[in-house]
């Protein structure tokens, strides 16, 4: 009787006071709300084993660098490390991995053969123990390298949240009146237009085949289409005046740009295969430009000084229930979609009153949130969408550093990446190539 | 009359053809009205020059009177005024900053191989949102100097808002009645981060166990009601993993529970 007095009463106490908490099978369970903040998943990926230290090298900082700036994954530092890796091969002991911090591991090794590759991977996740959760082999020649690992992180994005990674995708821009393009990354940069001329704001179809851009190669700002892997472009819109901010329909059928054949920048749909105009959207004394089709394709963001200053406008695809969505800052441009499903958020250039820079910002058209995505970085303009919608690409211009293509999370947290150097205008972000 | 065509840059720079007539001989009647005008165009210069230079005479002197008759710290205070209105403020949001957490303290070591290492001394490591200004002050007010819980806590106590030795966590619903659990509970679940990744709701147990003296003897998670998501478990794990020991013994009347049982937090992601 008294131990059960000993026993029962600081548990009924317990009980009352703590509210919330139960006792059961004698021990104190505390149901309580805890207060959790997102943060990022850690992941390690330890130094590729094989015969090829070059290759074994660039794999692992691929997959380092494609995780890390995914916007979903911490990478740890391999200095940390406590596993012995060589003992492991392509095992892990999860304690040791536990105990560094690591939520999941990589294990990776590289053979070549011949001018042959292949690359195993295993992924394993601490919690589950040994048993990899993932297991791929890839296999190209030495030169795929990089191309091969990009898969491989695309692979694990899947696995982890269901949606599919950006590796694999590249980015359009203006550099130095030509345009180029690059991988995501910044590797692999080559010039798209070979002439002379002014070539500016590249504007990728949604199949990522083709380019559309603004020329002046004869003479007049011009439309043109070119194949995103190099050719002879085709002039696709050749109005007096501008032709210039294309931005492709979902389907890939019509383009939203901006003319000026009647004196005044106005924003019409065209037909992207022939140039001719199927609606006026615009009809004003302003300057009206900048279109960005939505991912949905029932709306049209675009830039209209119509209230004084550069603002942001959203409009249906027929240019009906034309309206300012910009209210903070006196001047906002640029608009790009986030391509993701379910969300209706802009990001656009922000021109910062107090400083006099120009930053990245989104807003959510939902609650008219604005999130900050640079701020005390020199100037940051043109933001583009990578095709998941989880970060964004943007043309800084920044002491120090110089200017160029930096990548940041579309959720303003984490550090950001400089994958371009030099002068990197107007980057459009194509979709993740199949 | 002859018409010459002339090309000319537009700002877009198109070039546009015009033609435009030639100019017709200028009439001599002209001539004395332009000289007419010069006169009177130096003559409106010389006057508004004129004008000028005495205003800035008079300004002068005004100037020169104020200063004698004003202290030097009125125009400093002058223009300390105009510097705080020159620094603007952005209307725009600032970037959002995840909040530092302190880490959880090294293990210390001992220099003597034969002896133990010492223990540090600290603080309670009391999350802000969980500090209670109330009976942060009732513990130097109402300090109990008696031995700690050497029985167990009446109904009365268990029931009273803030806790019998003045704990941090006194007002908090979770803690009322025992300051030794609800600091551990602090312990546990401060700062806990949910990876990105997982997204489904689920709910993890984490449990520990304590030693006599309060130090975390076993940290787990219950293999009853883990998540069915290795990321939000290993979440968990590495919150229990960072959880301190506690500052003081455990009371006498927790030790059933405490050191044999141990205590669970039910963790959510929601």
């Amino acid at each position: 009787m008294r131990h059960l007095q000993k026993r029962v009463i600081p548990l009924l106490l317990l009980a009352l006071a703590a509210g919330q908490s139960v006792a059961q099978e004698g021990r104190i369970i505390i149901n309580t709300e805890v207060k959790a903040r997102k943060g990022l998943y850690p992941i390690a990926v330890p130094p590729a084993t094989g015969s090829e230290p070059s290759v074994q090298q660039l794999v692992t900082d691929v997959q380092s660098f494609d995780l890390g700036v995914s916007s979903w994954f911490k990478v740890l530092d391999p200095r940390s490390f406590l596993a012995d890796l060589k003992g492991e091969g392509m095992s892990i002991e999860p304690k040791k991995w536990a105990d560094v911090g690591a939520f999941g591991v990589v294990k990776t090794k590289v053979t070549t053969g011949g001018g042959q590759l292949t690359i195993e991977l295993k992924l394993y996740e601490v919690e589950r123990g040994a048993i990899p959760v993932l297991e791929k082999t890839y296999r190209g020649s030495v030169g795929d390298a990089r191309k091969l690992t990009h898969m491989w992180a695309n692979d694990v994005v899947m696995y982890f949240t269901g949606e599919p990674g950006f590796f694999a995708s590249q980015i359009a821009f203006s550099n130095s009146k030509k345009i180029e393009v690059m991988d995501f990354d910044g590797y692999g940069v080559y010039a798209l237009t070979k002439n002379d001329s002014i070539n500016v704001l590249p504007a990728w179809s949604p199949t990522g085949r083709d380019l559309a851009f603004t020329s002046y190669m004869r003479g007049t700002p011009d439309l043109y289409v070119v194949s995103a892997g190099g050719g002879r472009p085709r002039r696709v819109s050749k109005f007096n005046g501008m032709n210039t901010g294309a931005s492709y329909s979902p389907d890939g059928s019509k383009i939203a740009l901006t003319l000026s054949k009647d004196g005044n920048p106005e924003i019409y749909i065209v037909n992207a295969a022939d140039g001719a105009v199927l609606r006026r959207l615009t009809d004003n004394r302003f300057i009206d430009t900048s279109p960005a089709w939505s991912p949905d394709g029932s709306e049209i963001a675009f830039v209209s000084n119509r209230e004084g200053t550069p603002q942001i406008f959203v409009m249906g695809a027929d240019g009906s229930n034309q309206r300012r969505v910009s209210m903070v800052g006196s001047e906002n441009q640029t608009p790009a979609w986030c391509p993701r499903k379910g969300v209706r958020v802009l990001a656009y250039t922000a021109k910062d009153d107090s400083t006099g820079k120009y930053d990245v910002v989104t807003l959510d058209l939902a609650t008219g949130k604005i999130t900050r995505i640079t701020q005390n970085q020199g100037n940051n303009e043109e933001p583009t969408w990578s095709p998941n919608g989880r970060v964004l690409a943007f043309y800084s211009v920044r002491a120090g550093s110089g200017a160029g293509i930096y990548l940041a999370n579309a959720d303003g947290t984490g550090e950001q990446k400089l994958v371009f150097k030099g002068e990197g205008r107007s980057p459009d972000w194509g979709p993740q190539s199949k | 009359m002859d018409r010459t065509p002339i090309v000319r840059q537009t700002a877009y720079g198109m070039q546009a053809f015009a033609l435009v007539p030639e100019a017709a001989p200028r009439p001599r009647s002209t001539a004395l009205s332009h000289t007419a005008g010069f006169f009177v165009t130096i003559g409106v210069h010389i006057f508004i020059f004129g004008a000028v230079y005495f205003m800035h005479l008079a300004d002068t002197d005004l100037i020169n009177r104020r200063a004698k008759e004003e202290p030097v710290n009125a125009i400093e205070a002058g223009l300390a005024i105009k510097q705080k209105a020159a620094a603007k403020k952005s209307p725009l949001p600032s970037k959002e900053v995840v909040e530092k957490v302190k880490p959880p303290d090294a293990p210390t070591v001992s220099k003597n191989a034969e002896a133990p290492p010492e223990e540090k001394k600290k603080k309670p490591d009391v999350p802000k949102e969980a500090q209670d200004k109330k009976s942060v002050f009732d513990k130097y007010r109402n300090l109990d100097t008696g031995s700690l819980t050497s029985k167990a806590p009446s109904q009365q106590d268990a029931n009273q808002a803030g806790s019998v030795d003045g704990s941090e966590f006194g007002l908090l619903e979770r803690a009322k009645g025992d300051p030794y659990v609800g600091e551990l509970i602090g312990r546990m679940t401060v700062d806990f981060v949910v990876p990105t990744v997982v997204t489904a709701k689920v709910t993890a147990w984490g449990c520990v166990k304590l030693d006599d003296g309060g130090k975390i003897a076993e940290r787990f998670l219950d293999p009853q009601h883990k998540s069915r998501s290795a990321a939000f478990n290993s979440a968990v794990e590495e919150r229990l993993r960072r959880t301190s020991d506690m500052d003081k013994p455990v009371p006498n009347h927790l030790k059933e529970l405490l050191v044999k049982q141990g205590a669970c937090v039910i963790f959510k992601n929601e």
